[in-house]
């Protein structure tokens, strides 16, 4: 074509062109705002020129594609930014949550005000008001324990709850891209064009998806891509996605694992997801919500077995000895659900609290007989034993970690597996047993005082020096002491009686009960640093005994002691109670219950503030992989706006050049 | 660098959002007065906040001990001088009473004033604290330690418990005082021996020889042989019908009855009024020695029996000293037994005044120690709480400064976000 109709043509196509690069701009501006959404621009070429004449004439323009504004490497940028920055938020969220129960909980303050209320009994061990008090205040510190548990565990299951919404969330957005890799596929064959909303799409997909979990994109070939999990497991194959799930964990039945459905059946694959939410409910859980579970029930396993153990050393106020104040929720013990044996029976005590850590542990049965004890989080081993066995009950201890396991019930096939929680149910179990002021054992087992007791009043005819001390609880009999044993409650007063006076050398002794039949005899060394009697109590625990040293120079004939429970205004162990305070209790006796409470305080703040500020570092590289993708790919409304009046005029000039075709045609026209 | 609408519009918003969250937290600061109402800001801070907590806790929790310790202390303290008033003033009527010329109205009075002394002094050995506890009775707090008889003995009901509060890192301090330990096992006689006289000694006619509380001399020496081998020693002192004075000491082992059962003489010799006679150990060295005063009446022998003292209470010494008033008067063999009667108390007195002093010197010391401990700890506290203000409390012109700058830059922000969002072509396009 040459001539008038050549520029009518060539005109036309301009037109064309022009108004589809409106049409291009127009969308540009409608999706301004649509996530992920890629500038789109024309690229406009000449069409193949006509030869005429031995000149070649040009026959107009066309579009040849519409292309996205689109870098793989910003957008993979994103993607992986995504999972670090949403992981790293939903840790420190979770932290300041389980921060903010422990802080606000004020376990110091209670604790605090518990021994502040032992040391008014320890002052006033005859006052029933400082006793109810006390009680009062073990009320108050074993409901913070348990309210603070129990906040924690609520935490524990709203990680649950999370962790079920992102597996959802996952697989929805796994069977969405591989639908969409099957429509890109399928419209890829239409044509040069690529179908740039759904590969925007698509990309906007992997981008919620990497939010959810830290996914690896690799693109197949020029339309499809495959998504795996950090582990290399498919979750996107082409048009085919896999699906995750949640299940309940091989032990505690009340905690989800999250499982990778494949062709040949689930697998547990919690251990090996990282980044996203999900990844960061997993750390959270792992690396902070139970260590502090674990660290408050070990404060409140602590504090109650000191106390209760101080209790069972002395005297209430009816002569009996102290029963326990507190209770802990104890050992928690999960079989695995994948074991072969079920019939025995794993129970375990808490056996020294300076031991205990607040870790778990994996209890494997191994062969011959062999126990094998791992720490549940690293892996490490800690220890193995055979255990010793009497009467079908097998009891493992692992003294070092402070507590025992004891297998009853029937046989453990070698292999399975058992979860042992030491503290974990320390904080929410803990209660406050005791209701009856007058229980709280304030008094000494025995008091020595010289004399013997006659007609109801204490009688001291005593010719010698000799002295008997305050008596103190001992684990165990000393070398060279005298043994008093066989006293039961309610106790009875001992006598202790020199038979012949001595100056010198030593001198020989005897106790015995009231009814003069004698329990134990022994002498003494003048001058020494003394003889001590060690009484063993009646009850177990403490059972060990209650010493006292008989010590002095000089013994006159018939010289007596009387040794006397302690009355109601005996203090003695109210005052060691009291101790307990400032005493180190907890890790190996170097950290006393205040410390405790701090220790396990600064550990979760440390962890906070260094999720906080990963997730503040994490935030910004997204936001800097964001602005750098934005602003290659996202649409500038100034440059849409230039790119309408470009096109508005190219169209407009196009307009004339057709009207100016159609007046050279109307000359040529009117001519003839 | 091209920026893409979207962009400018989230780079403002995320700079407001910015500047709005630092404002919030500034303004929780100011309206708190906590710098660390997020710990996990400055975490070093708020575990460094924690341990001094900790610490702080620790001093509270001896500081309170320390409290009751300190008003234990002083109930004795203030019990135990109206304890000391009172002996003092039966020391002086023992005096006053060891007088030939006393008459039997004035000891019938003395008595009637002893007996008065002797319920005040029951009734402060059952001084109660504030709670109604019986401060003196051992662990035995809610009954009466100290029974008052018909027959004017005490019975102590009490034991030898002592409280003891601990107020600081492995001191633990005793706060109270066993009555046993203050009123009951006061050392009797010199501490070592007491003085018995013998009971046909003041009978009508009798002489008028007193036996004084003694010495020892060597402390090993009488040890052994009144306390380990429990010999008695018997002091005589007999004038011939003629008034010729002598002396004997003879030894023995007590029997069931008192009486020596073997007895032999050790030491003899001429007697002169205000003789000390010596008492011989074993050996045959003198151990110890009484000073003798007064005659015995011609053909009389006036005899005393020294055996190891017994712990005596003060009740009993208040009861000895009315038993001496209660001897009478007028001839001079009764002057002699309340001569004799009365240095006996005098000398029961002065140990129970020795006694008491010692318990009221370790009151003092323990009360001083325990004030002593409770300023250091309250200075401790003091210096723990100043260096927990600093990491925890707000500096308000720093805080108040940083306000007002979060709050111009907000200003700042919004107002470059709407000038941003003004600017745009197709304001221009028509």
């Amino acid at each position: 074509m040459s001539g008038v109709s050549g520029l009518i043509n060539n005109s036309l196509t301009g037109l064309q062109v022009a108004q589809q690069a409106l049409q291009v701009t127009g969308n540009n501006i409608a999706n301004v705002n649509t996530p992920g959404y890629s500038q789109e621009n024309i690229i406009q070429s000449t069409t193949t020129p006509s030869f005429l004449g031995g000149q070649f004439y040009g026959n107009g323009t066309q579009i040849t594609d519409v292309q996205r504004v689109y870098s793989s490497f910003l957008q993979g940028q994103v993607w992986s930014a995504s999972a670090g920055s949403s992981g790293a938020s939903t840790l420190s969220q979770g932290l300041q949550q389980i921060l903010g129960v422990l802080s606000s909980g004020s376990v110091s303050t209670q604790v605090q005000q518990f021994f502040s209320g032992v040391a008014q009994v320890a002052a006033n061990p005859s006052d029933t008001p400082s006793r109810q008090s006390l009680l009062g205040d073990a009320q108050t510190l074993s409901s913070t324990f348990q309210s603070l548990g129990q906040q924690l565990n609520n935490i524990g299951q709203g990680i649950n709850q999370q962790m079920q919404q992102s597996v959802s969330s996952i697989n929805q957005l796994s069977s969405q891209i591989a639908g969409l890799n099957q429509q890109i596929a399928n419209s890829a064959g239409l044509g040069n064009g690529t179908p740039n909303d759904l590969l925007d799409q698509r990309d906007q997909l992997l981008t919620q998806l990497n939010a959810q979990v830290g996914v690896q994109v690799v693109r197949q070939n020029s339309t499809q891509i495959n998504v795996f999990l950090s582990n290399g497991q498919a979750l996107v194959a082409g048009s085919t996605a896999f699906s995750l799930k949640t299940q309940a964990s091989p032990y505690n039945q009340q905690n989800l694992d999250v499982a990778y459905v494949g062709a040949q059946g689930s697998a547990d694959i919690t251990k090996n997801l990282t980044g996203g939410i999900l990844g960061g409910l997993l750390q959270l859980r792992n690396q902070s919500l139970q260590p502090a579970e674990n660290g408050l029930g070990l404060l409140a396993d602590g504090i109650a077995a000191q106390i209760n153990g101080q209790q069972a050393q002395g005297l209430n106020l009816q002569g009996t000895s102290g029963s326990a104040i507190f209770q802990t929720g104890g050992v928690q013990i999960f079989a695995n659900s994948g074991n072969s044996s079920s019939g025995a029976t794993i129970q375990g005590t808490i056996t020294n609290i300076g031991n205990l850590t607040g870790s778990d542990y994996i209890l494997t049965k191994g062969a011959s007989g062999s126990w094998q004890l791992d720490n549940a989080s690293t892996g490490a081993l800690v220890a193995t034993t055979s255990g010793s066995t009497s009467s079908g009950v097998t009891t493992l201890n692992f003294a070092s970690k402070g507590f025992q396991l004891q297998v009853s019930g029937g046989s453990v096939a070698e292999g399975d597996r058992f979860l042992v929680e030491p503290t974990r149910l320390g904080a929410t179990g803990m209660q406050t047993i005791m209701t009856d002021p007058s229980q709280i054992a304030a008094a000494s087992l025995y008091v020595g005082s010289p004399g013997t007791i006659t007609s109801g009043g204490l009688v001291n005819n005593n010719l010698g020096t000799m002295t008997l001390s305050a008596g103190q609880f001992v684990s165990g009999s000393s070398a060279g002491a005298v043994q008093v044993s066989g006293v039961g409650y309610p106790l009875p007063n001992l006598q202790l009686q020199f038979a012949s006076g001595a100056s010198s050398g030593s001198a020989s002794f005897t106790i015995s009960n009231n009814n003069g039949s004698t329990l134990a005899s022994g002498s003494v060394a003048l001058g020494s640093s003394g003889t001590a009697i060690d009484i063993a109590y009646p009850n177990d625990p403490p059972g060990g005994y209650y010493q006292m040293v008989l010590s002095g120079t000089l013994v006159g004939k018939g010289d007596s002691f009387t040794l006397s429970p302690g009355g109601a205004g005996s203090n003695g162990n109210a005052q060691a109670m009291a101790a307990l305070a400032t005493q180190g209790i907890f890790s190996s006796g170097t950290a006393n219950a205040n410390q405790q409470a701090a220790q396990l305080l600064s550990q979760v703040t440390t962890q906070a503030n260094q999720a906080q500020n990963n997730a503040q570092a994490q935030a910004s590289v997204l936001s800097q992989a964001q602005s750098a993708q934005q602003s290659y790919s996202g649409v500038n409304l100034d440059q849409e706006a230039a790119n309408l009046i470009l096109y508005q005029q190219a169209y407009q000039a196009a307009a004339k050049a057709i009207s100016v075709g159609n007046t050279l045609f109307q000359s040529l026209i009117q001519a003839l | 660098m091209r920026v893409s609408t979207q962009q400018i519009f989230q780079t403002g918003l995320s700079g407001m959002l910015q500047q709005q969250n630092a404002l919030n937290q500034l303004s929780q600061q100011l309206s708190t007065g906590n710098a660390l109402s997020n710990p996990a800001d400055n975490p070093t801070a708020y575990s460094q906040s924690l341990n001094l907590g900790a610490r702080i806790a620790n001093l509270q929790s001896y500081q309170q001990s320390n409290q009751y310790a300190q008003q234990g202390l002083q109930l004795s303290t203030s019990s135990l001088q109206s304890v000391s008033t009172l002996m003092n003033q039966v020391q002086q009527l023992a005096v006053q009473m060891n007088n030939a010329t006393v008459n039997s109205s004035d000891l019938q009075n003395a008595v009637t004033a002893m007996q008065g002394n002797l319920q005040q002094l029951v009734q402060l050995a059952n001084t109660q604290d504030g709670n109604g506890q019986y401060i003196y009775g051992g662990s035995t707090t809610t009954q009466q330690p100290f029974a008052l008889q018909g027959n004017g003995e005490v019975l102590y009901q009490g034991d030898s418990s002592q409280q003891t509060l601990q107020i600081g890192p492995s001191l633990n301090m005793g706060v109270s005082q066993a009555g046993n330990q203050v009123f009951m096992n006061i050392p009797g006689g010199n501490g070592t021996f007491s003085v018995t006289p013998a009971s046909g000694n003041y009978g009508a006619g009798s002489g008028t020889v007193t036996l004084g509380p003694g010495s020892v001399s060597n402390q090993n020496a009488a040890n052994n042989a009144f306390v380990a081998q429990g010999t008695e020693y018997q002091v005589s002192i007999s004038a011939n019908a003629s008034g010729a004075l002598t002396y004997s000491v003879s030894s023995g082992t007590a029997s069931a009855g008192g009486s020596l059962t073997s007895s032999g003489v050790v030491g003899s010799g001429v007697y002169t009024p205000g003789q000390s006679i010596n008492i011989p150990g074993p050996n045959g060295s003198p151990m110890a020695s009484v000073q003798a005063q007064g005659l015995p009446a011609d053909g009389q022998t006036q005899s005393f029996a020294l055996a190891a003292s017994k712990p005596q209470s003060l009740f009993q010494t208040f009861s000895d000293l009315i038993q001496a008033f209660q001897n009478g008067s007028g001839s001079p063999g009764a002057n002699a037994k309340r001569a004799q009667g009365i240095s006996n108390v005098l000398q029961n007195l002065s140990q129970a005044q020795t006694q008491i002093l010692s318990v009221q010197a370790q009151i003092g010391s323990n009360l001083q120690e325990a004030q002593s401990v409770s300023s250091l700890n309250s200075s401790l506290t003091t210096q723990y709480q100043t260096t927990q203000s600093s990491l925890s409390d707000i500096s308000y012109p720093q805080v108040i400064t940083q306000f007002q700058e979060s709050s111009t830059a907000l200003q700042a922000a919004q107002k470059a976000f709407v000038q941003v969002q003004g600017l745009s072509l197709f304001n221009y396009i028509s």
